[in-house]
């Protein structure tokens, strides 16, 4: 039994980016990278309907030259060289290997995790998980390109999770993380300690793991504090401001303040299509590209920022449901490891550009201006009709 | 085929999560487009945000008693708001007759800050008050014109310890590119040279910053709702080894050398207590606009005073590298003070020619100690026939020559010790002798080393072999938190026995006060002074003056080194390290307790 094409993602894909490119447009309507973005949508359509047509039973035999061919071409602009890290340049274009990389991942995890189904729990195959999703992580931290880092993360949580470790085990692994977060002071973090400790307890965790996740996050509770006395004040300063890049206005964090005021001037009905005072001047620096959010926000309002949320929303509905119909183990993880790349990138560009998250650099899915994303994305979809039609005879 | 085999759990935890997620979303988009939307139109249709840097006081640099070596004074800063600033001929031309200056320079300006164009451009900077007061008066007149107070470097002891204290100065584009990642901006200033330099991080501190809601018109209408001000961060106050008592002696000893070195160190850790390199410099020079023609004289070819000699200028030890020789001879079983061999009639005849001594008259018979009080060229010749190339350049580079002293302000010159390798390279294998390895051992030939490793030799000499990283800073005191002691640091142990030390000490001594003693010049009353001289060759023109000298003999304190450029003969120049030693002694010890 196989079913049809997915028409509803589809559609949504490419409402998302019509209304992309109707952006870049009023951005800036003299240069010619709408003309692009369209061409680009045009080959993300078609590579889509491609990739529909392969079964899924290839790309989980491809699982791990993905991985290599993705190691390969992240390491290639930093043999390169150069300031920016984050291209390589080929003799007729440019692409960003982060980009492809991200669905790279999601389908060695996948693969990984099938393979090892039965013992998902053991140290063994999750230190390997860790290790896969690692060496890429530390591949775009050098360029240092921390917001794709945080798309590996998601990628990995959403496909170990989806492939059956339960949720405390996710929690003991990022316990020592909460640690580093709540001990800026030591009662929030003691309370944390006590409450981490007693779930630990009536778990009846196994010795080994009790004492390791125990003595970690109390050494990590106790050292974060002690290091973050030591370092001197400019030091602090400098991680501070990478946190949160209000703290240094005349660098990203002009960027977040117009942002605000771009999408906040909107108001409801919005400014009206190349009516953006904000965006058409150049207060806000990569305005088609990371910030398009913040174009849509002025010129079509609270109504028109509510829709492409809605169009979003719809979208991950239906990837989860494809996700939740898929009859075969890889398929349910391959689908939400892909779809975490989509969602993710998603949350936080928008959290970005409205102020709720740090600068990272994400673009937005279908909406931002660029081949690399808009391809990726389109591919991710492909993966993701092939499992909605092939989902059930699996690998 | 309904039935599943997996949980359905995981798929619909995400589902939730993500529509939690979402709701966030949508609730901080109707927060920022309804609830706020009017106070964000009205910002972005009229009204401007508009930033102005506070500017962070530069830390100062004080000297190791806490007497102020660089302070600030406030300046006033005439800046332009590129986002306000509208080009209008009226306003130019008002601000032409403001400030004295040409539009052409206005547009210069303009475009050189174009890298960040939010924040304000300076002008013009060390504008007076009564400029200030006219533009406040009239400040709608000047739309996007605002002023800054900017600290600014105030050297109240202008040319002392320029070299090691430094200048600043705008930051260039090949600066900007190494430091970016450290949030340097176009337009900061950077230190240039000395601790200025090598201490930028610690003494720059971090601007702060103050936001406005602006009306087109230029009126402030007041602060911006959710945007605190940023405070500025002070940098770090920066307390140098340097005594500034002290250093105004030895400016005044080396006042009529026209170009030397004169260190102070003391030798129980390293501290360099004075630092002079000459021709110096006025600093103020630096906190004015540079005309071509002081920076023509500045960048001088010959005298080049920007030059700090003491870490970057390389010249061959002399005869001061006899006591490298005589450590290895001793330690090597080839000489001690009872050794007399060859004795000296003025020269010596070795392979197919002869090598002369420094005096012609010739020493006679002596041992290891008059050698050194006399330092007598023939003794050491046959020295280091026995010693050899191999030994002798090992013992030379673990003696600290030929590699960096790491002191903490740069850059500094390395210097040279030749070794067999590169005597095969440069004239072929078989294509050089013995001669080499004799002249190496006083100290002449290829050999090249900086004032800054001779006085950390003659410190390791002087306390009893332990070498110490020379250093400029003691302390660094940020505004906030615990001060920072700079620990002393070792670049290891001389490679001497307690035997050879103690030969080498005593010849020290006699050639301050032994009869035939090079370094009489230096004898104290009361002190018991050990030194040495050394007259480098220099095919240039006359030959360059080394002295050395450290007191008192038995438990030093101080280490004092002079070299003389073209100062024909180091003996000469003993009286000044007797001066310093003397004033060390006798006036400013005791007023220490």
């Amino acid at each position: 039994m196989t079913r049809s094409f997915d028409w509803t993602i589809a559609i949504c894909a490419v409402l998302l980016s019509a209304i992309g490119i109707l952006l870049i447009y009023s951005a800036s309507p003299t240069s010619v990278l709408w003309i692009k973005q369209a061409i680009y949508l045009v080959v993300g359509v078609l590579l889509m309907v491609g990739l529909w047509k392969i079964p899924i039973r290839l790309h989980y035999s491809f699982g791990w030259i993905y991985f290599v061919i993705s190691l390969v071409i992240l390491l290639a602009p930093i043999l390169q060289g150069g300031d920016v890290k984050r291209w390589v340049h080929f003799g007729f274009a440019t692409f960003q290997p982060s980009e492809l990389a991200k669905p790279a991942i999601a389908l060695v995890l996948a693969r990984f995790f099938y393979d090892h189904k039965k013992d998902i729990k053991s140290i063994k195959v999750f230190s390997g998980a860790i290790l896969i999703t690692a060496i890429p992580f530390g591949l775009v931290m050098i360029q240092p390109d921390l917001g794709t880092a945080m798309v590996f993360i998601a990628i990995f949580v959403c496909s170990i999770y989806t492939a059956g470790v339960d949720e405390l085990t996710l929690f003991f692994v990022a316990s020592p993380l909460l640690s580093i977060v709540l001990s800026f002071h030591w009662i929030p973090w003691a309370v944390f300690y006590v409450a981490l400790l007693l779930i630990l307890w009536f778990s009846r965790t196994r010795l080994a793991a009790f004492l390791t996740i125990s003595i970690g996050n109390f050494v990590v509770g106790v050292l974060t504090p002690a290091i973050w006395r030591s370092i001197h004040i400019y030091q602090k300063e400098r991680i501070l401001v990478f946190l949160d890049p209000g703290r240094d206005p005349f660098g990203t964090g002009y960027q977040i303040i117009q942002s605000k005021i771009a999408v906040g001037s909107g108001q409801f009905w919005g400014k009206g299509f190349l009516q953006g005072t904000q965006t058409k001047l150049a207060f806000l620096p990569a305005k088609q590209t990371d910030f398009i959010f913040a174009v849509l926000g002025e010129q079509f309002g609270f109504i028109g920022s509510f829709i492409t949320l809605l169009i979003f929303f719809i979208l991950f509905f239906r990837i989860l449901k494809i996700a939740d119909e898929a009859r075969n183990e890889y398929a349910r993880i391959l689908a939400t490891g892909l779809g975490s790349i989509i969602f993710f990138g998603t949350l936080v560009n928008i959290g970005m550009v409205i102020g709720l998250m740090p600068v990272t650099g994400l673009p937005l899915p279908f909406l931002s201006s660029g081949g690399s994303s808009l391809i990726t994305s389109f591919c991710i979809l492909g993966i993701l009709q092939s499992i909605h039609s092939h989902g059930i005879e699996g690998p | 085929m309904k039935s599943r085999q997996f949980s359905i759990r995981p798929i619909r935890v995400l589902s939730v999560a993500l529509s939690v997620a979402f709701l966030i979303l949508i609730s901080a988009v109707f927060n920022l487009q309804i609830i706020s939307g009017e106070y964000y139109y009205r910002l972005s249709e009229n009204n401007r945000i508009r930033i102005v840097p506070k500017r962070a006081p530069r830390g100062r640099i004080l000297d190791r008693k806490g007497k102020v070596l660089v302070d600030n004074r406030p300046t006033y800063t005439i800046s332009i708001l590129p986002f306000e600033f509208t080009k209008k001929p009226e306003v130019i031309s008002r601000l032409v007759d403001l400030l004295s200056i040409t539009p052409e320079e206005i547009d210069k300006q303009l475009q050189r800050g174009g890298i960040t164009p939010y924040a304000p451009v300076p002008i013009k900077r060390k504008v007076d008050f009564t400029t200030v007061s006219e533009l406040q008066e009239h400040l709608l007149d000047y739309p996007g014109v605002i002023y800054e107070v900017e600290p600014q470097r105030v050297y109240p002891w202008r040319s002392h310890a320029a070299h090691a204290i430094g200048y600043i100065g705008e930051i260039s584009a090949p600066e900007l590119r190494d430091l970016y990642r450290l949030n340097y901006k176009a337009g900061d200033f950077i230190g240039k040279l000395g601790i200025e330099k090598s201490y930028d991080t610690w003494l720059r501190g971090k601007d702060g910053a103050e936001f406005f809601e602006v009306r087109v018109t230029g009126e402030v209408v007041g602060p911006v709702q959710g945007r605190p001000n940023i405070q500025a961060i002070s940098g770090a106050d920066i307390i140098s080894t340097i005594d500034l008592e002290l250093q105004a002696l030895a400016e005044t000893l080396m006042a009529n050398v026209e170009s030397g070195v004169f260190i102070a160190m003391d030798p129980r850790n390293g501290e360099v207590l004075s630092m002079v390199s000459r021709p110096s410099f006025d600093l103020e020079l630096f906190t004015k606009t540079i005309t071509d023609s002081i920076w023509d004289l500045l960048n001088c070819r010959e005298t080049h005073p920007l030059l700090n000699r003491a870490i970057q200028g390389t010249y061959p030890p002399a005869s001061i590298f006899k006591l490298v020789t005589a450590m290895g001879a001793v330690d090597e079983g080839i000489a001690n003070e009872k050794t007399h061999l060859q004795a000296c009639h003025g020269s010596i005849w070795y392979g197919d020619r002869w090598f002369n001594c420094w005096n012609r008259q010739g020493h006679g018979d002596i041992n290891l100690i008059q050698a050194i009080e006399q330092s007598c060229d023939v003794y050491f010749y046959q020295l280091s026939l026995h010693l050899g190339l191999d030994k002798w350049s090992e013992l030379a580079s673990a003696s600290g020559f030929g590699k960096p002293t790491g002191i903490d302000i740069s850059p500094e010159a390395v210097g040279f010790v030749p070794s067999r390798q590169y005597f095969a390279n440069r004239y072929g294998r078989g294509g050089w002798g013995h001669g080499v390895v004799m002249n190496l051992c006083i100290g002449q030939g290829e050999i090249l080393v900086t004032p800054i490793q001779m006085a950390q030799y003659i410190c390791s000499i002087a306390n009893g072999g332990t070498i110490y990283k020379p250093k400029l800073v003691k302390e660094i005191r940020p505004p906030m938190g615990r001060p920072l002691i700079v620990e002393n640091e070792k670049n290891g142990q001389l490679p001497a026995s307690a035997v050879a030390m103690r030969i080498v000490r005593d010849g020290m001594v006699q050639v301050v006060n032994g009869p035939k003693g090079t370094g009489v010049w230096a004898q104290l009353p009361d002190v018991k002074v050990a030194g040495k001289t050394g007259t480098a060759q220099n095919p240039h023109g006359l030959d360059h003056a080394w002295f050395v000298a450290y007191a008192p003999a038995e438990s030093p304190r101080i280490v004092v080194l002079t070299l003389i450029e073209h100062g024909i003969s180091g003996g000469a120049w003993a009286p000044l390290a007797r001066d310093y030693i003397w004033y060390f002694m006798n006036i400013y010890e005791p007023r220490l307790n």
